[in-house]
């Protein structure tokens, strides 16, 4: 015992002895040698004296239950917390396993990610949703809202970087960025071409005719909208409705007849249509032209001369002027009838974009639609599931629905002369109004087109600059920014 | 349900990250503490196998596991372990530096993940050419061209948006910065003296006064564009009662820029504010009362021993301060019109971000990003030198 009682260098050792004394040799000897009942003997007192000693000599922070206690709380809680997450993995398995079984034999949930821009039709695009999943209990679908140009440069990124969802539901101009990278796939085999409108097939066609997204809607083309309470008889003529307009504008009082958003490319390229000139010709931007000077002029005309819109008005300006009945006519597009339809009722009148007299030509907006793009990323039975879903879009039955609840036009050829349309008053006028359109080209120059007018467009309507110099300033930047952004 | 599963994620990452911090520590420990052990060198070397061998299982292999990349993996992980252990048998035989290194170990690794990576990674766009038209082959696995120093020089010859240049952009970003620092300083310094004295409903003016700070920035911004609006915004109503002409706000290009500083000098004013406060309250009472009774006069007083012990405080929040507005593009993307809107005040670090989110031009932007942190770089430098004297 006082041998034991010397050997006795630290209090590591003593826990050690006395925990996992069976271990010991000095056990192992007792045992061979004595028998166990000595050795048990030796044992207990050895521990007394062990305790005794550990208590005098160690302080209680340093012995060994002590020390450890903390590294076997962290054991715990490390276990239980891997335990938790584990289980929670096999709940959602099992729980998403269960109810394929119930429903489909197509095994465990399958949750596509859908990005859209369209808070205005979020209530139809839960229904159709909704519907989908019923007839198809093995998949659910997951929408996010995104402002237009977040979700342009956010799916870019996201979808370089490996990321991003399944699908990406928007305007079509967003193709040609999209396609140039990669980052989307071609769907042209999943649909018949045949089966859809070409105004909105084109928008998504690339020049070697691959098809890089599904049209769901024909349109997201701009028209003329009017009050009936303010304007009895939509103008034909723009010379009309400047004459109209100007007896409603009084500057002074800040009342003006007609509004528009004056600096957006977007629009005033019906006013360049209506010149008879495009802005891009194939890949190749054509915007020093006479068309361009006439255009521009005529727009700063409209503002500094005619006096007839609001000096400095952008979209929601003009958006909140119609809405609130202080303004009699407005350039909108078909995403905004629903609104206005709640907000005027059945004053809402809507009108092709008049023809300009000088030219004896329509203005002529560019016609596009909304579609459904499909990450490259997507692959085997993920992308059978987007098939499905894709096809659901544009399966006869869920586009009636959507054209009822949206009041766009439909991208099916088969809908766009049938009663559903012609039957609302407001779908019957959206189609005649895109009569005069122009498909929206695919072309990844577009964006490089709008960029390079907006801030000459923007001179211009700050009376800085000269409409019959600025179209050589917006093609020699749009020629510099395409060799640019292939740098 | 969902959330407490979302919640269940979170906490499975951190259990994760836990782990990696734990092993982290535990190969250090051992690097560290144990390299009298005589299985010093192997277990070494078996760490860095392991190591080798995950890297080359979760990142380089993935799913298909290339026997070129275990080999590289392998051999690396071996070889820097080795490396490091011999660089800790050298020279970490100081307790305090092993304890150190062991509490500094996770921070270094985050920083390394977060911004050394990343900054080498942005190095190495800057020589190539990602962009729209090869960022669906670099995506594939292809290479990019090495460009050399173009998009160094294409930053300085060419508009990183439509038609402004850089050398605007460089002089219009030192007036911004310079303006706004001035004036957060000295709104600042001021609102802080007054807030400093005994006056009535303290508390109520500090509170109203640090309403800028505390709302979100994006919401701030917008309503305040909506003030600016030419027609219908506050700003140009209140000019019209004293009879002046309506501003165009939104369109002219001083105008423009103005109502950005406007803006940007009242959200910066509540920090600078609150900052000299506590420097003005940690000024010892008996220095003015001292100076009072050696009759000193409220401007000396302020000359003297305001301004002297306030130093420590305004250094470096000047620092900072030049620092975010010289990086502020909230305010001037939102107060321009974001994306599509005009850029007659758009700065250094706004048209960075339009040249590489905008426009998709990631190599001209890693550039680009590279002069900008090379301006600033020689800014604090120079800074930190004239400064030297406020640290004695």
């Amino acid at each position: 015992m006082l041998e034991s009682g010397k050997a006795l260098p630290s209090a590591t050792r003593i826990g050690a002895a006395v925990e996992s004394s069976p271990n010991q040799p000095g056990n192992k000897r007792c045992q061979r040698d004595t028998g166990i009942r000595l050795c048990d003997t030796m044992l207990r007192h050895r521990k007394r004296l062990y305790r005794r000693n550990a208590m005098q000599t160690t302080p209680s922070c340093r012995k060994p239950s002590h020390r450890f206690r903390c590294a076997r709380w962290f054991a715990v809680a490390a276990g239980l917390v891997g335990l938790i997450a584990s289980c929670s993995g096999q709940k959602s398995e099992q729980k998403n396993g269960d109810e394929g079984a119930a429903k489909s034999a197509a095994g465990p949930t399958t949750t596509l990610v859908l990005w859209e821009q369209d808070a205005d039709i979020k209530d139809t695009f839960a229904a159709v949703i909704k519907t989908f999943e019923t007839a198809n209990p093995g998949i659910k679908i997951k929408s996010s809202n995104y402002a237009n140009e977040d979700l342009r440069t956010q799916f870019q990124t996201a979808a370089i970087a490996g990321g991003g969802p399944d699908m990406v539901w928007g305007p079509t101009d967003i193709a040609g960025p999209f396609s140039i990278a990669g980052i989307i796939q071609p769907v042209g085999s999943w649909i018949k071409p045949g089966d859809f409108s070409a105004l909105a097939l084109q928008a998504v066609t690339d020049g070697s005719g691959v098809i890089w997204g599904v049209p769901v809607s024909t349109g997201n083309h701009l028209m003329l909208l009017s009050n009936k309470k303010l304007v009895a008889e939509p103008p034909k003529t723009l010379e009309a409705l400047v004459a109209v307009a100007k007896s409603q504008s009084d500057p002074a009082a800040n009342k003006y007849g007609f509004a528009y958003n004056l600096n957006e490319p977007f629009w005033f390229v019906t006013f360049l249509g209506g010149h008879g000139e495009r802005v891009l010709s194939g890949t190749a931007p054509t915007l020093s032209t006479p068309a361009m000077s006439s255009a521009l002029s005529l727009v700063k005309k409209l503002k500094f001369d005619d006096k007839i819109v609001p000096p400095d008005c952008d979209y929601d300006c003009a958006d909140t002027l119609f809405k609130e009945g202080n303004v009699g006519m407005i350039i909108n597009g078909d995403w905004s009838l629903p609104v206005y339809q709640k907000a005027l009722g059945d004053d809402l009148v809507i009108s092709p974009l008049p023809q300009i007299e000088a030219t004896g030509k329509y203005m002529s907006p560019m016609v596009s639609g909304k579609c459904l793009f499909v990450n490259k990323k997507v692959k085997g039975a993920r992308l059978d599931a987007v098939k499905k879903f894709v096809l659901h879009m544009v399966s006869t039955e869920t586009q009636r629905q959507m054209v009822k609840r949206t009041k766009r036009l439909p991208s099916l050829k088969a809908l766009q002369d049938s009663a559903v349309v012609n039957a609302d008053p407001l779908l019957a006028a959206s189609a005649r109004a895109l009569v005069h359109g122009q498909p929206m080209p695919m072309a990844v120059e577009l964006r490089v087109v709008w960029d390079a007018i907006r801030p000459q467009l923007q001179e211009v309507m700050a009376g800085r600059a000269d409409p019959g110099t600025v179209g050589a300033a917006m093609q020699k930047n749009a020629e510099t920014k395409i060799k640019e952004m292939k740098q | 349900m969902e959330v407490i599963l979302s919640v269940l994620q979170v906490l499975t990452h951190l259990f994760y990250f836990a782990i990696v911090l734990f092993g982290l520590e535990a190969c250090l420990y051992w690097l560290l503490y144990r390299q009298q052990n005589s299985l010093y060198w192997p277990i070494t070397a078996a760490m860095g196998l392991a190591g080798g061998l995950l890297y080359a299982g979760f990142f380089a292999g993935g799913a298909t596991l290339a026997a070129g990349n275990i080999v590289i993996g392998v051999a690396v992980g071996v070889v820097s372990s080795s490396l490091f252990g011999l660089f800790c048998r050298r020279y970490m035989q100081d307790k305090h530096y092993r304890l150190a290194l062991m509490f500094l170990a996770p921070a270094i690794l985050i920083v390394s993940i977060l911004i050394i990576y990343p900054f080498f990674f942005e190095l190495s766009l800057a020589f190539s050419n990602l962009n729209l038209y090869t960022v669906g082959g670099w995506m594939a696995g292809k290479d990019l061209k090495f460009v050399g120093l173009d998009n160094f020089a294409n930053v300085f010859t060419t508009s990183p948006l439509q038609t402004v240049t850089f050398w605007e952009l460089f002089i219009r970003t030192i007036i911004w910065t310079v303006v706004n620092i001035v004036l957060h300083v000295g709104f600042g310094l001021m609102l802080a003296l007054l807030l400093n004295k005994r006056i009535p409903g303290k508390g109520i003016y500090r509170t109203l006064l640090i309403l800028p700070w505390a709302m979100p920035q994006v919401v701030a911004v917008l309503s305040w564009r909506g003030e600016f609006h030419p027609q219908f915004g506050s700003i140009n109503a209140i000019l019209n009662v004293f009879g002046m002409d309506a501003i165009n706000w939104w369109s002219d290009p001083t105008p423009v820029f103005l109502s950005c500083i406007i803006v940007n000098v009242w959200l910066g004013i509540p920090f600078m504010m609150i900052v000299f406060l506590g420097g003005l309250q940690s000024i010892p009472a008996d220095l003015y009362e001292a100076a009072k009774m050696d009759g000193a006069s409220k401007w000396q007083e302020f000359r003297f021993i305001t301004v002297p012990m306030l130093k420590p405080v305004v250094v470096p929040s000047v620092v900072l301060g030049t620092i975010w507005t010289f990086n502020n593009i909230n305010v001037i993307y939102l107060m321009t019109g974001q994306s599509g809107g005009n850029e007659f005040a758009d700065i250094l670090i706004s048209a960075l971000y339009k040249s590489a989110f905008t426009y998709s031009r990631y190599s001209f932007a890693a550039a680009f990003a590279v002069v900008i942190f090379l301006i600033l770089l020689s800014f604090v430098v120079f800074w930190m030198k004239i400064t030297k004297g406020a640290d004695d």
